[in-house]
């Protein structure tokens, strides 16, 4: 298999990987980690597609937007990680909705146990 | 046409580095210019379009674009027309906040950032543009939803990002699939051949779109963001921001998707949205607060925007002139209704509609009753509902027909049954409103009808014939 059919074959797997975790995850900290998997993801395709066609040297259009694409991804990240520190100085918790997560439960039973 | 994005990024500039007064002094100057802009693109005439402004000189392959059509100005006209009024009504609205809150000192720089970043979605000529400007404009409207603090506002604003991220993601995925085919970001170049590569593009750019255009089931985010944000950043959300995808996905799907995809995803989509005209209507009648119910509402008539689409297979006809219809008069029509809820608001002390009362309203109430007319579509012809249903009927699609008819009849209900609470509650507090908040949401209410009055000639004089 040619190099850049690799990369693009995991940059679908790293994104499927990410949508998932942000459907199926509770945890904020963890939907945002998958967010950014799934750029992950994004940004290997477009070096790949870059890599594609390479003669003497790779396509510099998708490496422009990778990188602003990374600045995105790093604001938003930011921010959405803002969101969520209030969250949990307002409420304790580290979920959107009332009940506790799975670690917060495991925390809680660890705490009664011990 | 450069304008139209710079004069509301240096605004938000402005606005953020001056203090107190400024503010304010510079968010409405700002206003008042980019509608200056807008106004005179207007008045310079349709005739010569579609437009190309190459920036800094730069031409197409290697500069980037930005391109103005009818479709593009009509949206531009809305997100004027709504942000001026919704200026005015914020400036009304945030009034009584302290000059050292949160809201106070970054409303005015977010406010106009986001109105930058919704010129510059619908002047983009690219698709990587497209992207940065959807981007622009979802981190704005989501740090305008928390800019008062509140828990429930940030649950909203969070569960939106993550939404709207993932949306965002799965559409630049598809941008790369486009570059990866034509080697080319141009949306409107040319359609993509019909093979698999250029449906699964397609797939994923009308995926990403239609979860930042919250139609069913994709709307799961849009009524706690746009219930729990201030009232004039709801106005805005529901009647402009929501557009900022579909009218992206409605060029995509003119411009770029492949035939046999438009074929196939039509009915696909058309059903989504029939299901989200009366799954929203129901839910909108079930509300117990009127922002909600206002914000339900949009998740229902997002559904006929869609639903349009299984009718259009070219930019042409009813279907073509009647979704058009459909994004100006709902924009215009939900942006009143939002300042009338949150002139609700602040004069009842609630929006539940148990307790809450438009008795010292009058002019609030007037504007409530002109959109849900406009939005039920109970005037002569119908407005856009109308040419949904010729559209439908000139294609022999009638099994579209009904849920139209009961979504028509659904808005009646729920715009109806708000009313009724509405009058029927007495005013349990006297608390004065402003009289700019409620004489925004009536000046909105009356572009609708002077939309819905000149419907025909406006939409042709944008269009073409």
């Amino acid at each position: 298999m040619e190099q850049h059919l690799i990369y693009a074959s995991a940059s679908m797997v790293l994104f499927c990987l990410g949508l998932y975790g942000v459907i199926a995850q509770r945890n904020l900290l963890r939907k945002i980690m998958a967010l950014n998997i799934t750029g992950s993801g994004v940004f290997l395709l477009f070096v790949s597609i870059a890599q594609r066609d390479a003669v003497d040297f790779a396509d510099p259009v998708p490496h422009a937007m990778v990188l602003t694409g990374i600045v995105i991804a790093l604001s938003s990240t930011a921010f959405a990680l803002a969101l969520a520190r209030s969250i949990h100085r307002e409420t304790g918790r580290q979920t959107l909705r009332g009940e506790p997560s799975r670690e917060e439960e495991a925390d809680s039973q660890r705490e009664q146990s011990g | 046409m450069i304008e139209l994005i710079l004069i509301p990024f240096g605004g938000a500039l402005m606005a953020l580095l001056l203090g107190g007064r400024g503010k304010l002094f510079v968010g409405v100057a700002t206003a008042l210019a980019a509608s200056w802009f807008t106004a005179k693109l207007m008045f310079a005439g349709t005739a010569h379009y579609p437009m190309a402004y190459p920036m800094g000189g730069w031409a197409a392959p290697l500069g980037i674009e930005l391109r103005l059509d009818g479709f593009s100005l009509a949206m531009l006209l809305l997100a004027s027309i709504v942000c001026l009024f919704a200026t005015v009504y914020a400036a009304a609205y945030f009034r009584s906040e302290r000059t050292d809150s949160t809201a106070a000192v970054f409303f005015w720089p977010l406010w106009l950032l986001q109105w930058g970043g919704l010129n510059a979605v619908f002047l983009a000529g690219d698709l990587f543009n497209t992207y940065l400007a959807l981007e622009f404009t979802i981190l704005s409207a989501a740090a305008l939803i928390v800019v008062q603090g509140r828990l429930d506002a940030i649950r909203g604003a969070l569960t939106y990002v993550l939404a709207s991220l993932a949306g965002s993601l799965t559409f630049l995925m598809g941008v790369g699939f486009v570059y990866a085919i034509t080697g080319s970001l141009n949306s409107s170049a040319a359609a993509l051949e019909e093979n698999a590569a250029a449906q699964w593009a397609g797939v994923l750019l009308l995926g990403g779109l239609l979860v930042k255009s919250a139609l069913f089931p994709f709307h799961f985010w849009l009524p706690e963001a746009h219930a729990k944000a201030p009232a004039p950043v709801s106005a805005v959300l529901s009647a402009v921001v929501v557009k900022a995808g579909f009218y992206v996905a409605l060029r995509l799907w003119l411009d770029l998707f492949p035939g046999d995809l438009r074929r196939n995803a039509g009915p696909m989509v058309g059903t989504l949205g029939t299901m989200a005209i009366l799954l929203g209507s129901i839910w909108a009648l079930q509300q117990t607060r009127l922002k909600l119910l206002v914000a339900y509402s949009t998740v229902a008539q997002v559904g006929f925007l869609f639903l349009f689409f299984a009718m259009l297979q070219r930019p042409e006809g009813e279907a073509w002139k009647g979704v058009v219809y459909q994004a100006l008069a709902h924009g215009l029509a939900k942006a009143s209704m939002f300042m009338f809820a949150g002139a609700v608001q602040v004069g009842a002390g609630t929006d539940q509609l148990k307790r809450a009362s438009a008795w010292n309203l009058p002019v609030g109430t007037a504007a409530f009753v002109i959109s849900g007319v406009i939005l039920a579509g109970l005037y002569p012809g119908g407005g856009p509902k109308g040419l949904l249903l010729k559209a439908a009927w000139e294609l022999g699609e009638w099994w579209w027909m009904p849920g139209v008819i009961l979504g028509m009849a659904l808005t009646t209900a729920y715009l109806g049954r708000a009313l009724y609470f509405l009058w029927r509650n007495e005013p349990a507090q006297k608390r004065t409103i402003s009289r700019w908040m409620e004489w925004s949401a009536l000046g909105l209410a009356g572009s609708a009808v002077g939309l819905a009055w000149n419907s025909e000639a406006l939409i042709e004089w944008l269009l073409g014939p």
